[in-house]
């Protein structure tokens, strides 16, 4: 073992030392004079800083009144308060479950409304474009008019109607009536026409 | 190296601090009061060493182990107990210090002076038992202040360089660097000393 390496054991401190490691060390100041007054040194100092007091010594019962007042600081605590509805919302993880919370509703009332069967009730304009909506659909195959008692079925045809009929002082012959419609639209509204004729009176 | 400190305090392996935060945790009214007893000495003389003021101390020891007790349940043993409370109680230290802005200007003031003009070499003898211990105490003021809290973290309290490191928030190696030239300056004036006593 070399001077450098024995110094820097000596600051570092022998507990990690391995014995073979140890009895180099030990061989070393024993054979190193300069070494080894550096040991003696170093633990000389070592030993006084050890043994240096406190500058004050606190009085006998400090330690049993420091105690008891660190005890009673405990006791004194509150207790914590069940959190509340608000302040829970207003953490950072109660605004996030919020948010979660809103992005589900409006999924599931987007899903619920794709889904939802026709109501006996639904007619006018709401009724007709979700009808309108739902027929043109990619990949549906039944249609949806079929479920309609009579009375939805004349409010759709009305809406339909005034939506693509001009009014008598509009109208003009040369004009293309439905040519707002494609012609998926356009065969399905003549094959209702056609159809249900017998129920309807506008036309 | 080892022997007793004058700060007597019974210490406690890592087992046995992991068994009193258990018996703490579970709820047993003594675990508490004796993790307080094993520790408040240090906590208390960590505190001193910074604030110099016994009531600071005091106020600082009961809020470290306030502060313990009521965060004990997020302690993951990844230090020991003690070096936990030494950092809550340093970091409780600094903070008392920074509301006492004013003090801590006339600490620095008096580090300064002291580290031109160590006044212990004056008028202390090393043959008498009090005279090193003035020696000791006015060299250690005399170091910077990272020196001596290394100095005195490694020596008094024994604790690994790693653990002095998470202390004071700083490597390893930073900690034996300071550790290193603390020592060194401590032995310069030693050396010193040892040389007017031999004229």
């Amino acid at each position: 073992m070399n001077c450098e390496r024995f110094q820097k054991i000596l600051m570092e401190g022998l507990s990690d030392l391995s014995p073979l490691e140890r009895k180099a060390w030990d061989e070393h100041r024993q054979s190193c004079p300069s070494c080894l007054q550096e040991a003696l040194d170093f633990e000389a100092l070592e030993g006084m800083v050890r043994e240096l007091p406190p500058e004050t010594v606190p009085p006998p019962d400090f330690w049993e009144r420091q105690t008891h007042a660190i005890l009673s600081r405990i006791d004194r605590r509150p207790e914590k308060k069940a959190a509340r509805f608000w302040d829970i919302l207003f953490q950072p993880r109660g605004l996030l479950a919020a948010a979660a919370m809103i992005l589900l509703m409006v999924i599931g009332f987007r899903f619920w409304q794709q889904e939802r069967p026709l109501g006996p009730n639904e007619v006018g304009e709401p009724l007709a474009s979700r009808l309108l909506e739902e027929a043109f659909e990619e990949g549906t195959s039944d249609d949806p008019m079929d479920e309609l008692n009579p009375d939805q079925i004349d409010s759709y045809y009305a809406v339909l109607a005034e939506k693509y009929l001009p009014s008598p002082e509009e109208w003009d012959e040369d004009a293309d009536l439905f040519a707002d419609l494609n012609p998926e639209e356009l065969d399905r509204l003549i094959d209702h026409f056609e159809r249900k004729s017998d129920r309807r009176t506008i036309l | 190296m080892g022997g007793p400190t004058f700060i007597e305090e019974r210490r406690l392996g890592a087992d046995e601090d992991r068994i009193l935060v258990e018996e703490v945790l579970s709820g047993k009214v003594r675990a508490f009061e004796t993790l307080i007893r094993t520790y408040q000495k240090t906590v208390f003389f960590t505190a001193l060493r910074l604030l110099r003021k016994n009531e600071d101390a005091d106020e600082v020891t009961q809020q470290t182990f306030f502060k313990a007790h009521t965060h004990l349940s997020k302690f993951r043993f990844e230090s020991s107990l003690k070096t936990w409370l030494i950092t809550i109680a340093l970091n409780l230290a600094r903070n008392h210090l920074r509301s006492r802005r004013r003090e801590t200007v006339l600490i620095d003031e008096q580090w300064a002076e002291q580290w031109a003009d160590p006044k212990g070499e004056d008028f202390v003898s090393m043959t008498d038992e009090e005279g090193r211990r003035q020696w000791m105490r006015s060299s250690l003021e005399g170091l910077p202040p990272t020196q001596k809290e290394v100095v005195v973290l490694r020596i008094q309290e024994e604790l690994p360089f790693k653990e002095i490191g998470r202390i004071l928030e700083m490597s390893e190696g930073t900690a034996k660097v300071n550790f290193h030239h603390g020592m060194k300056r401590l032995k310069e004036g030693y050396e010193k000393l040892q040389k007017r006593e031999r004229q």
